[in-house]
């Protein structure tokens, strides 16, 4: 077949082969000893009755062959059977569209990573936190917690210019003095009788009654008590005596129990083991978080920084000044009493 | 494993088909992603007690074969169809899925379908089983290639009717009549286009007292191979070291002398072909009768070789589309199929 013989390929694959055929002055019969073919199978695809022969993947290998054979380039003629098929079933070969799967290098993969690398984080800092809390009652308490003695809870009424009534803000531990009004206190030096507390400190009390005297002077005074009810009782009554920061701790411990109540002016490590080997703090106190522990005596503490924390136990001063070591470090045992003695 | 299914959750499913000559991928959605030769390079380091790195893959991996210094040795870790070296095998793997799992944030772990010969041994599954996981693939599963390269050339195999399908590799011919998504006759002959290089290199040193490379006899049969006299005589120039003198030579080589080097692994096939006729049931030879062969893998190409089938079986012989990507477009078919119609349905390992 020569260059300027070139069939019409846009007609249909079986009449395009079959006028080649017809050109090149084969027979069907003899194209048939050639490749095999049946002469049903010839007459079917050189009048392009597709129906009646196998599927596609036959007809364009029978297209193929023929084509190979007359010398022609079969691709075209694949190409127009395939248009003319477009709709025709192809059994094995995949023509659905699956769905792309998820990479990760996408912008909203990445993000969605992120966030929940953030989130577990967060997660991980609140269970931290949380965990890090451990036995330790939640409670605000003056930088200073005073140093009263049990005497404190009876002063005369004579120390009240000490402790004006507005001053003594209490508040619930569990913060459910919801109906009471917050006010804030300006510094102030608190001095009292029994025990030297003067420290600035910013205050958040809670007033029942602040109307009640607004000409008290201002006390320096951060304080909770246990009992709100009780509290409130005080200040409600403008004549009586405004119970001293002293009476506010001897009233927890007394609610309580065996209260140890920690204050660091300066961050130390502290261990406080009780008797019942429940380890009520194993951590960190920092400076100006008070830290309120209920156990059962004796306690087995130990403190990283012994000059640098002060301990108050059922109300009362605890001097463990004997049990300071060179390095600054106290390791010593607080007995129900409030003695204490050198740690095993 | 969770950490794998976790990782799944990135990957795509693959179908490869790890042939002898050459590598295919296939993903899910993208078609064949990946064609290159199964090649690697090793580079022998002296200074660290001998030891070994892999110094290219593939395409770069094939072009150093016969042209390597005495540090490196390029070699094909597959041979006749199955692995021969299982560590680089495993090394080659997973370069190539993770090529074809381009700018991931997590190393892929796709389910893989793999086709090996369908006579394979067990032990040979087992090796590119443990390859492939070895490799990062969270599944596996084996189909055998004449079942991929039926699926694949889009013959209807889940038809109550006999297909036959004869894939030459570069390692294996496998022939396999199929009906109703199951074989029911394979065979497979460790013959293929290495078989094919061999005897041409075989016949030159024999016939023209000359050496050539695996590179050259595979340019020749890609050039001037036929499996048929045609009817025009074709000529290639080639040069190889003369055994004689010792130095480069060149002479001219003809298709028809290449047909006669190729003569015993053609007839290997053939054979193979008949054999395979002779154990097929005969109300499914009648279909094949009347259907005829279908013709996939690398040895299609080879110029007239469905003319030889077809003159010595009498049969319609008709090459697949695209011949050479048949098996792995069959094996990514067979992966959504077992996901539309479940595990079962193909007769996998």
């Amino acid at each position: 077949m020569t260059e300027s013989e070139t069939p019409d390929l846009s007609a249909a694959p079986g009449a395009v082969l079959a006028a080649e055929r017809e050109s090149q002055g084969l027979s069907r019969q003899e194209i048939c000893d050639q490749l095999n073919f049946t002469e049903t199978v010839l007459a079917k695809l050189e009048a392009d009755d597709y129906a009646a022969l196998p599927p596609p993947a036959f007809v364009k290998g029978y297209i193929r062959s023929y084509a190979r054979y007359l010398e022609i380039d079969p691709e075209p003629l694949i190409a127009r059977f395939n248009e003319a098929n477009a709709d025709a079933p192809e059994p094995a070969v995949s023509t659905g569209v699956v769905p792309p799967e998820a990479r990760s290098s996408d912008p909203l993969m990445r993000i969605a990573t992120v966030a929940v690398a953030v989130v577990l984080v967060l997660a991980l800092v609140y269970w931290w936190l949380g965990n890090n809390r451990g036995s330790v009652v939640d409670s605000v308490l003056p930088e200073e917690t005073p140093q009263s003695t049990p005497s404190d809870a009876g002063a005369p009424a004579g120390d009240d210019s000490d402790f004006p009534p507005d001053s003594e803000l209490f508040r619930d531990s569990a913060g459910t003095a919801t109906e009471t009004e917050q006010a804030t206190v300006s510094a102030a030096p608190l001095q009292s009788a029994e025990a030297a507390v003067a420290a600035p400190a910013a205050v958040v009390a809670t007033s029942v009654n602040q109307a009640a005297d607004q000409s008290a002077p201002a006390t320096p005074v951060q304080a909770v008590a246990q009992d709100t009810a009780e509290a409130a009782d005080a200040p409600a009554d403008a004549g009586a005596p405004a119970p001293k920061l002293s009476d506010v701790a001897a009233a927890a411990a007394d609610v309580a129990g065996n209260v140890l109540l920690l204050q660091a002016t300066e961050a130390s490590w502290v261990s406080v083991i009780d008797a019942q080997q429940q380890r009520l703090m194993y951590g960190m106190l920092t400076s100006g978080t008070p830290r309120k522990l209920e156990g059962v005596p004796p306690f087995d503490i130990i403190l990283g920084v012994g000059d640098g924390i002060s301990i108050n136990y059922n109300g009362e001063a605890v001097d463990f000044s004997s049990h300071l070591r060179s390095n600054r470090t106290a390791r010593f045992v607080l007995a129900a009493d409030g003695s204490t003695s050198k740690l095993p | 494993m969770l950490l794998k299914r976790l990782r799944g959750l990135f990957s795509t499913d693959l179908s490869i088909d790890l042939g002898t000559a050459n590598t295919l991928i296939y993903v899910r959605g993208r078609g064949i992603v990946l064609n290159e030769p199964s090649a690697v390079a090793i580079r022998t380091d002296p200074g660290h007690n001998g030891s070994r790195r892999i110094e290219a893959y593939g395409l770069e991996a094939k072009r150093m074969v016969g042209r390597t210094p005495q540090h490196i040795q390029a070699v094909r870790p597959m041979r006749d169809g199955v692995i021969a070296d299982f560590n680089i095998t495993e090394k080659m793997l997973q370069h190539f899925i993770k090529k074809v799992h381009d700018a991931r944030f997590f190393r892929p772990s796709p389910r893989v379908l793999v086709c090996v010969p369908c006579g394979a041994t067990q032990v040979e599954r087992r090796a590119i089983r443990e390859s492939a996981i070895g490799a990062g693939a969270r599944q596996v599963y084996l189909v055998d290639e004449p079942m991929a390269a039926a699926v694949g050339a889009g013959m209807p195999v889940d038809e109550p009717r006999g297909s036959m399908v004869l894939d030459i590799g570069g390692g294996t011919s496998e022939v396999a009549v199929l009906s109703l998504d199951g074989i029911v006759y394979s065979a497979s002959v460790r013959i293929g286009g290495d078989r094919f290089d061999e005897a041409i290199i075989n016949y030159v040193r024999r016939n023209f007292g000359a050496l050539i490379g695996e590179a050259t006899a595979e340019r020749i049969k890609h050039e001037i191979g036929s499996a048929y006299p045609g009817k025009e005589l074709l000529e290639m120039e080639v040069k190889g070291r003369n055994l004689s003198e010792g130095v480069p030579r060149s002479f001219t080589v003809n298709s028809n002398e290449v047909l006669e080097a190729l003569q015993e692994p053609l007839y290997g096939i053939v054979a193979a072909v008949k054999k395979a006729l002779e154990q097929t049931p005969p109300e499914l030879g009648a279909d094949v009768a009347e259907r005829g062969i279908m013709l996939t893998g690398g040895g299609a190409l080879l110029r007239d070789m469905d003319r030889l089938i077809m003159e010595e079986t009498g049969l319609p012989v008709l090459i697949a589309e695209d011949p050479l990507t048949c098996v792995t477009r069959g094996g990514g078919r067979i992966l959504e199929l077992i996901d539309e119609r479940g595990r079962d349905h193909f007769p996998l390992d």
